[in-house]
């Protein structure tokens, strides 16, 4: 499997214009000039622009620059000059160094550097894949669903009336009610009306545990059934959908496990890269060399 | 009708039947008659009120609420403010007083060093007499109150070193101080029927400057309350520890939690962002439990409104308000849909196709996130998200305070509309649950919105029309039943304040999950004032403009006092998942800024914010899946 949906991913064009900034701006301000001369030409005015829009247009900039009257090009010329002198006194004075913000950026932009670097060799096998699937078989794991729509009798209102109300209902509701129309029987309920794919815990959180478990253990189908108590009164239910807990066969959900194995081993590449890193560096503490 | 009368009457005997005593037979069930028709009522069910409150509120108890030591209003100045008592401004020493009172408040001060500095500003010896609290006492009194809260919020620490550096003075004895001092306010405030005090707090996590907050609220009462600390980000930064905290807590007292992210415009992307803490992508047990523990989101507030943005949203003309792209910090970021909440619900429809679970559908509100102890949400009257830019000439002109968040660009609004079946903790809390609730820009906008699909096009206008929406369709927040192949209806209501500006429209927000795997929003215009005419580009001409910018005045003789349709989506199909949300415009008015400048003799040229605005409500969503 290569990795060429990797071109797709915003975050490589993100890094892939972060590079080609730093190499553009290594040639607009070049490292000599770092003195007391500030050269403004039609490069560095129009990168100017561009990073004061915060956008990249550079044909576009290109024409609004040419289309300048003299006072205008004059009043960005010493803009430019302006930010490119304050950039280099606050450079001096190591500005940079100190602001905790500035020094969290380049760390990040290096470390992406260096997973992308790294990640640019990886290849993943449909073996890979599988094996990544059946290591992780818990994060694919459904948990028991249900989608249902529910008439409710309030025993609050109707007292013990509530569970032949519900009844009489189920039988009328049978002959007369599609699901859609539960609303119109019974009283209002302080949740929903129509359910779709709740789990067990959503359920028993608003209905109560007796009713949750009574609810799960009723068949899908396309007639109206119960009525089952909650801590509320009693409901008749048209339950449209139930799914088991289950773990989905790799073919259904084969896209998403590729996505996720990917993602696993760039993670994991940005680790080994790290490490590799790391060992051009002699780390030292207070107590001596420990690496 | 004399039907209709016949059982209302019959209803009357059986409650009064009932109420004789426990041996009273149970007459719906033994009248054949009664049970033979059970859709009939047993006694008539009172109509969901409409409750206004905010659930953004700090004190002084708050670390930043305290910054110039003595402007911002304690704790119980906030309660009475919010119910309409009138109170004095620290900042000034002036009365105030709110227009109308609020049916409900929850005080959101900062977990994190909770009620610590009135307490140093108080001497308290458990607080000073730690070798923190002491260092603290010594910066407020020679230093001063900005000095004193930077110190008190850690900015010196590392992110991550904060839970050690504030442990030693944090601790539990100190922390259930604090907390029992909150709770022990909103019981004083707390009248059920009249005005609820809902117990909460805010928790503050902020990974790299990255605004991850969330409000908490609590349905139960003080007693169960006690039994728990707020739960801070020095205990933990991921959310995914706060739904623990709140999974123990419950299990432990009783106590259920409600979790609202709020500003996710200060995210930069990362509020709605695909993928969990550990940068894993969501699993359906994530998204079960996100959605259970944040089923609402506080979408607009003084620090910026996060519906949308144009770059996100570029054919919906009025997505440019009240938008403050940045980070916490003031730096500016690009726009995202992580960032934004109808980019999250598009991202949920995904999501829910991908991993059979949406873990981005909840309800919206709005709230202050006031930090003078003030809900303040009118323009004409804007008290101030901080208290240190409170007056006019410290807002606009050549003395401006300047400030990450000035006064002069905050947003004058945020409130949350809830229909609920009473005014107490469990019914509000209940109302967050479902998502019957909505939020504005400050205005109390009268909105309903029922999703069926058997509703006709004059049933808008029925006198029963609420009592129909439940019976034929699901309010806001609902999930729609599947379709039989009929298109979703919206019956849908909405009025003026009858103390501020007429309507200029309502739009219908529509997102959707195409069969290829596109999301799609479109923005539909659905009812409006006037004579106006929709353009064949389902565009409509602008409502106008009374607004004099030299008096800071605008007249009604715009606009409607109310809009009501039944609204037919033209583009169903029944296989797509969607969501629809109503979104109401008032004509435009002055915004708050405008007022400080006329005070000021300041031009408003000279100030770099749109002078007038339309001011809007929006409801919670209705879901449609396949």
């Amino acid at each position: 499997m290569k990795l060429t949906a990797w071109l797709k991913e915003p975050l490589v064009h993100f890094l892939a214009a972060g590079a080609a900034l730093f190499l553009l701006a290594s040639w607009i301000w070049p490292a000599p000039e770092a003195g007391r001369v500030i050269t403004v030409g039609e490069a560095q005015l129009l990168d100017h622009l561009q990073r004061r829009a915060q956008l990249y247009d550079e044909e576009g900039f290109r024409e609004l620059l040419a289309g300048m009257s003299e006072e205008e090009r004059a009043q960005l010329v010493r803009d430019a000059a302006v930010t490119e002198a304050l950039y280099r006194e606050g450079q001096a004075l190591g500005l940079a160094e100190a602001d905790p913000m500035i020094k969290q950026r380049v760390v990040q932009q290096m470390r992406l550097l260096l997973a992308e670097e790294e990640a640019s060799d990886v290849e993943l096998t449909e073996d890979d894949v599988r094996a990544y699937f059946e290591a992780n078989q818990a994060r694919y794991a459904e948990g028991a669903r249900v989608s249902f729509s529910h008439a409710f009798f309030s025993t609050d209102r109707r007292g013990p009336g509530a569970e032949a109300a519900a009844r009489a209902a189920l039988v009328e509701m049978r002959q007369n009610a599609s699901f859609g129309e539960a609303g119109r029987y019974g009283d209002r309920f302080l949740y929903q009306l129509n359910y779709a794919d709740a789990a067990a815990r959503e359920i028993a959180g608003q209905f109560g545990e007796e009713f949750a478990v009574k609810l799960f253990e009723m068949e899908p189908g396309e007639e109206w059934q119960g009525p089952i108590r909650s801590q509320y009164g009693w409901h008749v239910i048209g339950l449209a959908e139930r799914n088991a807990p289950r773990v989905p066969e790799f073919d259904e959900i084969a896209g998403r496990v590729v996505q996720d194995a990917i993602a696993d081993a760039r993670a994991l590449s940005a680790i080994v890269a790290i490490d590799r890193l790391m060992e051009n560096y002699e780390v030292r503490d207070g107590a001596g060399i420990i690496d | 009708m004399q039907t209709r009368l016949l059982f209302a009457s019959v209803a009357a005997l059986s409650l009064a039947a009932c109420q004789q005593g426990a041996e009273a037979p149970a007459t719906p069930a033994q009248d054949m008659a009664v049970a033979a028709a059970p859709a009939a009522d047993p006694l008539p069910l009172g109509d969901r009120v409409l409750l206004w409150g905010d659930t953004h509120v700090h004190s002084r108890n708050s670390v930043d609420a305290f910054a110039t030591g003595l402007a911002s209003a304690d704790i119980d100045s906030a309660y009475r403010f919010a119910r309409g008592i009138p109170v004095v401004f620290p900042k000034t020493g002036q009365r105030v007083q709110i227009d109308r009172p609020l049916d409900f408040l929850v005080m959101s001060d900062h977990a994190e060093n909770l009620g610590i500095s009135p307490r140093i500003e108080a001497g308290d010896p458990k607080v000073v007499d730690t070798v923190l609290g002491g260092r603290f006492a010594r910066i407020l009194a020679e230093r001063g109150g900005a000095a004193f809260s930077a110190a008190m919020m850690g900015f010196d620490q590392a992110e991550k070193d904060r839970p050690a550096y504030f442990a030693e003075l944090l601790t539990d004895e100190n922390r259930q101080i604090s907390w029992d001092a909150q709770v022990a306010a909103a019981e004083r405030h707390n009248i059920p029927g009249t005005f609820t005090a809902i117990i909460g707090w805010e928790w503050s996590s902020t990974p790299n400057t990255r605004n991850l907050h969330r409000i908490v609220m609590t349905d139960v009462g003080g007693d169960v309350a006690r039994q728990f600390l707020p739960f801070s980000y020095y205990q933990s930064d991921r959310p995914e520890d706060l739904w623990s905290f709140f999974e123990q807590t419950k299990a432990r007292t009783g106590a259920d939690f409600v979790a609202m992210p709020h500003n996710s415009n200060l995210s930069d992307g990362l509020m709605f962002a695909l993928e969990d803490s550990d940068g894993n992508p969501f699993t359906a047990a994530y998204a079960e439990r996100r959605s259970m523990w944040e089923p609402v989101v506080e979408m607009s507030q003084y620090k910026g409104t996060s519906e949308t943005h144009p770059v996100l949203s570029p054919t919906d003309e009025f997505a440019n308000f009240e938008l403050r792209n940045m980070l916490l910090s003031g730096e500016s970021t690009e726009a995202s849909q992580g960032s934004y909440v109808r980019g999250a619900y598009l991202r949920g429809l995904a999501e829910a196709a991908r991993i059979g679970r949406n873990p981005f559908q909840f309800g919206m509100i709005a709230a202050s996130d006031s930090h003078t102890g003030f809900s303040s949400v009118e323009e004409d009257n804007f008290l101030g998200k901080m208290a240190e830019d409170f007056l006019p000439a410290e807002r606009v002109g050549p003395d401006a305070t300047g400030a990450i968040f000035p006064n002069v660009q905050m947003s004058a609004g945020g409130l949350a509309g809830v229909w609920a079946d009473r005014n107490d903790r469990q019914s509000i809390f209940a109302a967050f649950r479902r998502k019957e609730v909505y939020g504005t820009t400050g205005p109390r906008m009268r909105v309903r919105v029922f999703a069926g699909y058997g509703f006709a096009a004059e049933d808008a206008e029925r006198g029963d029309f609420a009592d129909l929406g439940y019976r034929m369709g699901v309010p806001m927040g609902g999930t729609l039943a599947r379709s039989d192949g009929r298109a979703p209806r919206l019956m849908i209501q909405a009025a003026m304040d009858p103390l501020a500006a007429n309507l200029d429209r309502v739009q219908v927000v529509k997102g959707w999950l195409a069969a290829d795997g596109t999301l799609h929003e479109k923005v539909f215009n659905v009812a409006w004032s006037g004579n106006r005419r929709m353009r064949a580009d389902g565009t409509l001409p602008a409502v106008g403009n009374t607004v004099d910018l030299s008096t800071a005045r605008y007249t009604n003789t715009i606009g409607a006092p109310e809009l009501a349709t039944v609204w037919t989506d033209p583009e169903f199909d029944a296989s797509e998942r969607a969501f629809y949300y109503v979104r109401v415009l008032q004509i435009p008015t002055p915004r708050q800024h405008v007022f400080d400048a006329l005070a000021m003799g300041v031009d408003l040229a000279t100030i770099d914010i749109t002078p007038t605005i339309q001011e809007r409500a929006w409801s919670s969503p209705v879901w449609y899946m396949p």
